[in-house]
């Protein structure tokens, strides 16, 4: 009989062993009836005689691997069968594969070493459900790993913190499984400050770089670009700082537009009584006519007054009533149509200024209608107070209008 | 006379300073001169204004009074 079993994940294999008896003897050993060996592990054979199962140390003695002694003597035509059961290792799985389900039980540890090899398509056919893979993280060192159709990140923490230089090909997610900006920094189509991400054609990913100050995005040949805007559009040509002078004088305004609007802001002069005055080109002819009415929150109106021979410019109004030089929050606008005229209608370029100015605490409003008649083009535009008085606030938005 | 500065812009939003000319100091009394005499026309204007509003009064009448005989502006 047997007392010593395999362990129970080996495997089995056996060599049986048949001998007729020629009578007497009482222990056998070398070959059997089919030329095999006697050959066993000790423990792990079973001794049959006639069919019937002998007791190891009581009916006979397995001690050497090779021999059977301490029986009986036997009996010519006595037939004897030793069943010799020997361990082995598995060298190799089946290259078919195996079937069926291999339990958590029966897999009580795996190899500390890495696993080497490949593991095919075709061995992992089906899919790996969440719960076979219990553990919280993954990590797979030194090879690249390909990702054939689409892969889903719901959220979680792929990957934090993204380096500000990435290698080129890596990814990075955030915290909330989406995608770090600086992910792309050495891929991205964007390369300059400005660029503007679009489709050059389906799929197909393209930049443009900024355009121009002033410029419009637009649509030329069925893709976008940067232009000067064609029509409706207001351009801040020059901030024309108001103080520190007598007079001040823009730089070259472009003839590229249809009409300049100055838009001037908390204008202020150093005394009392002042008004601010216009002239185009430094003329200081009598080419400037101007219409004006003024109205006062005291009650007291002004004009409409008008005259044709002036030698500058009202845009607050024509009738002289001045601001105090402390009070702020003055508003005037002014448009200059076609200012870049120099044919046609005598070279008049007509101007509407309107505007809110304060005086001893009572507040006018105000319009003056223009016109300055010249055959040049407005290139410069001076500001200066009635008296020459100093300016000591203010801005002058010069805006050129498509 | 105050010593007048002539401010001129340039493209890169730097200015230039310098003093008036001759010609522009010539230029700054004129305006001043002109400016004058527009405020002491008003100031005249308002005064004949009053003046004329008080004649109304003393008869009982008023500058709508005017306007409703077709007299006067608006």
């Amino acid at each position: 009989m047997i007392d010593q079993y395999p362990p129970a994940n080996g495997v089995l294999t056996s060599l049986i062993w048949r001998k007729t008896a020629a009578g007497g003897e009482t222990s056998l050993s070398g070959y059997d009836n089919a030329s095999q060996a006697l050959s066993y592990t000790p423990g792990q054979e079973q001794v049959y005689l006639n069919g019937i199962l002998l007791v190891r140390g009581d009916d006979y003695t397995a001690t050497n691997g090779t021999s059977i002694t301490g029986l009986a003597a036997l009996s010519a035509s006595d037939f004897v069968q030793i069943n010799c059961y020997n361990n082995f290792s598995v060298a190799s799985l089946p290259t078919s594969g195996l079937v069926g389900e291999i339990s958590n039980s029966q897999i009580t540890s795996l190899a500390t070493s890495k696993l080497t090899g490949t593991v095919t398509n075709a061995q992992l056919a089906g899919s790996i459900s969440n719960d076979k893979l219990s553990n919280s993280s993954i990590t797979i060192n030194g090879s690249a790993v390909a990702l054939g159709g689409s892969a889903t990140i719901a959220g979680g923490s792929a990957q934090d913190d993204a380096p500000a230089s990435p290698t080129e090909g890596q990814l990075w997610l955030d915290t909330n499984g989406t995608l770090a900006t600086t992910a792309f920094t050495e891929k991205s189509t964007l390369t300059t400050t400005g660029d503007i991400y679009y489709a050059s054609a389906a799929n197909t990913p393209a930049r443009i770089g900024i355009g121009s100050s002033g410029q419009v995005l637009t649509v030329a040949s069925g893709i976008p670009s940067w232009a000067t805007a064609s029509s409706g559009s207001m351009t801040l040509l020059q901030n024309v700082s108001l103080s520190g002078a007598s007079s001040i004088t823009s730089d070259t305004l472009s003839g590229a537009y249809n009409d300049l609007v100055i838009y001037i802001i908390n204008y202020r002069a150093s005394a009392n009584n002042q008004f601010l005055k216009l002239r185009f080109n430094g003329d200081t002819s009598t080419g400037y006519a101007q219409y004006s009415t003024r109205f006062s929150s005291s009650g007291t109106n002004y004009g409409p007054s008008g005259s044709i021979t002036e030698t500058s410019l009202d845009v607050m109004d024509g009738n002289n009533q001045g601001m105090s030089s402390a009070e702020e929050n003055n508003i005037i606008v002014t448009r200059i149509f076609n200012y870049a005229n120099t044919i046609g209608t005598g070279g008049h370029k007509l101007t509407h200024s309107v505007s809110k100015h304060n005086k001893s605490g009572i507040f006018g409003l105000a319009q003056v209608l223009s016109s300055w008649q010249n055959t040049n083009a407005i290139m410069t535009i001076t500001f200066f107070n009635n008296n020459s008085t100093n300016f000591s606030s203010g801005n002058a938005y010069i805006y050129g209008v498509k | 006379m105050t010593d007048y500065i002539h401010r001129i812009y340039q493209a890169d939003g730097t200015y230039i300073d310098r003093p008036y000319t001759e010609e522009e100091i010539e230029q700054a009394v004129k305006d001043k001169e002109d400016a004058d005499a527009k405020i002491q026309a008003n100031i005249e204007f308002e005064a004949k204004k009053a003046a004329a509003q008080a004649k109304l009064a003393a008869l009982g009448l008023t500058a709508d009074d005017l306007k409703a005989l077709g007299l006067g502006g608006n």
